[in-house]
């Protein structure tokens, strides 16, 4: 009873002091498009070294975007287009919003040492620096808003660190920074950089937020951008089933078709999860169970939109604790009717965790994720997006170097994270051909703590064709399902959402009903294609308590038009004067002799 | 090779025809002959590539790549052809080439063996004094059997099912998709009247016919 007085006391101790300090509440600075983007320029890009960018990256005005290769870019690079505009004229109305929040409390420039509640802070000076370390309390609230604005400049000094604590997001933060900001040799910066002139990170710097600049340039050296997005609970890994376990995560995956001339790319789709803006692969926490969380995007007259996946027709979404669900929203082009039918991309990744459990505590965990070419064309523009697992670096299988994944290459990436808890993640893999894109997923859970072997499954599938003529035709999907885990499988599942039956032809040898680490089980399924269909085959299976799902995803496209039938025709046999003439002299010869045998014997 | 030597009685008979017309054609022995030259090895008495077999192997493993055809042979026409690949013009209209003795086949059409529809396309009238490959396309009937080799040597065969008048501008779905599940063959001609002016013919001929 002492204890629980006690801390009756010190919440009431704590709360009065929070209270004392509370400042002036801010309210969110809403970025638009511009939210998409991790790096956004308003002259040039320009970086050294091997950067790894996870978000957009767009620049409007100017053209120059330099040093991605080696820079690695995870998301979508839009330079000079309506896009890249958009996004620079929400850039300027957000950075507009942050610079008149008021009330600002006026604070020291040196930021270092401080601890911070959520509101709306400036300096004497206007300006701001940090050497050691700032910390932003959101005091329990993962919507609190952190504004930072300076008239001149923000600079940090080398190995500063800002530090978010009690649900504090780098989303929620904001810096308004009136003419540029610097951030220091391997520094760690959380928020977002609104900067009137230019963005400079010096080597090493790493961002979890974007790094926005209006009118000047953006410069980078051997960072680390990550663009954060806010999720509906504080910065809580994806996790699997478990009691007590209270979230769940959605990822929305994109699939652009343009197979009647259309050119829009996935960036073209900006995605929402209740309404709160999210990229294409990248996993999503949000408190669970929830039944309905609705999927949209920024929709085109051009293309149809289908929602499929783990979401329903209209996008909606319900949500279990431990669920990691998938939503795919694929777009295809409403353009002319074409009679050759473009050929799309196939492709497929799977990804193993080494170890697959710490049954000893926190621990280093390295994955490796191979990815193939498992169609007949080349793919290019190829993106390996993974939700907590940074960097992932191409580690080899391009062997002709020339950035394409060739038919039958092989290529395999690796990145290595600490895990401090038992921890499900995601890859996404998209790849572009001919117009169109392919998409391929891979999840893998680590346990920790436990001796408990986790199990994992991998599916792939092969259209027997990838193109049909106008009218369509039959199309036998072989799906493959494989252990890449260490532990049979129990209660395997194959389903397909647009065709079925799913059989299964052979691959349990022993004829013990599970999948087992060497066996690879073939399914096939029929269905005849009128039209472009993309369809999704998922397999799931069972062991140590734990259920894993893999998903298979192909398109086969249909033409619209028929194709016009050959013009076959010489001209009829004509009168062959030659061939008549031949004839009768044949004749004439024939009757003469005759009648030279005629005379001599008579 | 217990496979190989196995065949089913519907391969039997499709041999037979083979055979007997063989036998009734000299013109046409010798091309058999060299088929069976291709296909016999030493201590078989005859090796022919059972593709109701190969089916099967193809379900199991999924690894089947189909081969583009290379040779048409319809004995009852006494037409042995090869097969050049064409594609579609800018309009989107089946090309051909000038030989008179080739066959063409639309390459963004099915292989032999792959479901759906192989299209194949011969000239019909006389090029100089040489009358061309589906001159006489129009005296085909039904259940005759027409044969298609492809590169990989394997050898398919299709009952004539039907034949069908086209307008030269019609949009002859039926000849480019079958909507189902089966191997199909069309076979693609001229007919009717000679117009000058158009270097054409009033009317294209197309055999269908399905796999065996």
């Amino acid at each position: 009873m002492k204890i629980f007085k006690g801390n009756v006391v010190l919440v009431a101790v704590v709360s009065f002091l929070l209270s004392a300090s509370v400042v002036s509440a801010a309210s969110v600075v809403l970025l638009g498009t511009a939210d998409s983007f991790a790096v956004l320029g308003g002259s040039t890009i320009t970086n050294t070294g091997t950067s790894v960018v996870t978000g957009n990256l767009g620049l409007y005005p100017g053209t120059s975007v330099t040093g991605f290769p080696p820079g690695v870019l995870n998301g979508i690079q839009y330079v000079n287009n309506a896009s890249a505009i958009q996004a620079k004229a929400d850039l300027t109305t957000a950075y507009n919003n942050a610079a008149g929040q008021t009330p600002a409390t006026t604070i020291a420039t040196e930021l270092g040492g401080a601890t911070l509640l959520p509101g709306i802070y400036s300096s004497a000076d206007g300006t701001f620096g940090l050497t050691g370390t700032l910390t932003l309390d959101a005091n329990n609230n993962p919507d609190a808003i952190f504004i930072f604005k300076t008239t001149t400049t923000l600079t940090t000094a080398g190995a500063s660190v800002i530090t978010l604590i009690n649900g504090a997001q780098a989303c929620n933060v904001f810096w308004q920074v009136g003419s540029s900001a610097t951030l220091g040799t391997s520094s760690v910066f959380k928020g977002n950089i609104l900067a009137l002139t230019s963005i400079t990170l010096t080597t090493g710097a790493r961002v979890d937020g974007s790094v926005l600049a209006q009118n000047g340039a953006v410069t980078l050296d051997t960072n680390v951008v990550v663009k954060s997005l806010c999720a509906g609970v504080s910065a809580i890994p994806p996790v699997v089933a478990s009691s007590g376990n209270r979230h769940g995560t959605i990822n929305v995956v994109k699939r652009v078709i343009n197979d009647n001339g259309g050119s829009k790319t996935i960036a073209n789709f900006p995605l929402f999860i209740n309404g709160s803006s999210v990229l294409s692969g990248i996993t999503n926490n949000f408190r669970a169970p929830a039944t309905a969380f609705a999927v949209t995007e920024t929709s085109d007259p051009q293309y149809t939109q289908t929602f499929s996946g783990d979401c329903d027709s209209s996008g909606m979404i319900g949500l279990s604790p431990g669920d990691n669900k998938f939503c795919i929203i694929t777009n295809n082009d409403i353009g002319t009717p074409v009679t050759v039918p473009p050929v799309p991309p196939l492709i497929d990744v799977v990804k193993v965790p080494n170890p697959l459990a710490l049954p000893s505590g926190p621990g280093a965990v390295a994955y490796t994720y191979t990815l193939r070419n498992i169609g007949t064309v080349p793919v290019t523009n190829v993106t390996m997006v993974g939700d907590t697992c940074r960097p992932i670096v191409l580690s080899s299988g391009d062997t002709n170097n020339d950035s394409r994944l060739d038919v039958n290459e092989t290529w395999v990436y690796r990145c290595t994270t600490m895990l401090s808890a038992t921890h499900t993640n995601t890859v996404v893999a998209t790849g572009w051909a001919n117009g169109i894109s392919a998409t391929d997923l891979a999840s893998a859970t680590v346990v920790v703590g436990t001796s408990a072997v986790p199990p994992l499954i991998h599916i792939t599938k092969t259209p027997s064709v990838l193109t049909l003529l106008a009218g369509g035709g039959s199309v036998t999907y072989t799906k493959k399902v494989t252990n890449p885990g260490t532990v049979p499988l129990n209660n395997v599942q194959v389903t397909d959402d647009k065709c079925g039956p799913v059989k299964l032809i052979f691959g349990d040898i022993n004829n013990d009903s599970k999948l087992d680490p060497s066996e690879t089980w073939t399914y096939t399924c029929q269905t005849n294609l009128n039209k472009t269909t993309t369809n999704i085959a998922i397999a799931s299976g069972e062991a140590n308590g734990l259920t894993v799902r893999d998903f298979a995803f192909a398109t086969v496209v249909v033409a619209e038009n028929i194709p016009g039938l050959p013009n076959t025709g010489f001209p009829p046999r004509g009168v062959n004067i030659w061939g008549i003439a031949a004839l009768l002299s044949l004749l004439v010869v024939g009757t003469a002799s005759y009648l030279v045998y005629k005379k001599k014997t008579a | 090779m217990a496979s190989k030597t196995l065949l089913t009685l519907r391969e039997k008979k499709s041999l037979a025809a083979l055979a007997g017309v063989a036998v009734i054609s000299p013109f046409f022995y010798l091309n058999v002959l060299s088929l069976v030259d291709r296909y016999m090895s030493p201590g078989d008495t005859f090796v022919f590539v059972p593709h109701k077999h190969l089916k099967v192997v193809a379900e199991k493993e999924q690894t089947r790549i189909f081969s583009d055809p290379i040779r048409l042979i319809i004995p009852s026409l006494l037409i042995n052809a090869s097969v050049e690949s064409v594609g579609l013009d800018e309009k989107g209209v089946m090309k051909m080439t000038e030989d008179p003795n080739n066959v063409e086949w639309l390459n963004i059409s099915s292989r032999p063996e792959e479901d759906g529809n192989v299209v194949i396309a011969g000239h019909y009238g006389w090029k100089g004094s040489t009358p061309a490959v589906f001159d006489t396309l129009y005296k085909i009937q039904k259940d005759d059997i027409v044969y298609v080799e492809d590169s990989s040597g394997a050898i398919t065969p299709f009952v004539v099912r039907k034949t069908e008048r086209y307008y030269p501008d019609s949009f002859a779905k039926d000849v480019f998709s079958s909507g189902d599940s089966g191997t199909h063959l069309s076979l693609v001609t001229c007919e009717g009247s000679w117009n000058k002016k158009t270097g054409s013919y009033s009317e294209r001929l197309v055999v269908f016919a399905d796999k065996e």
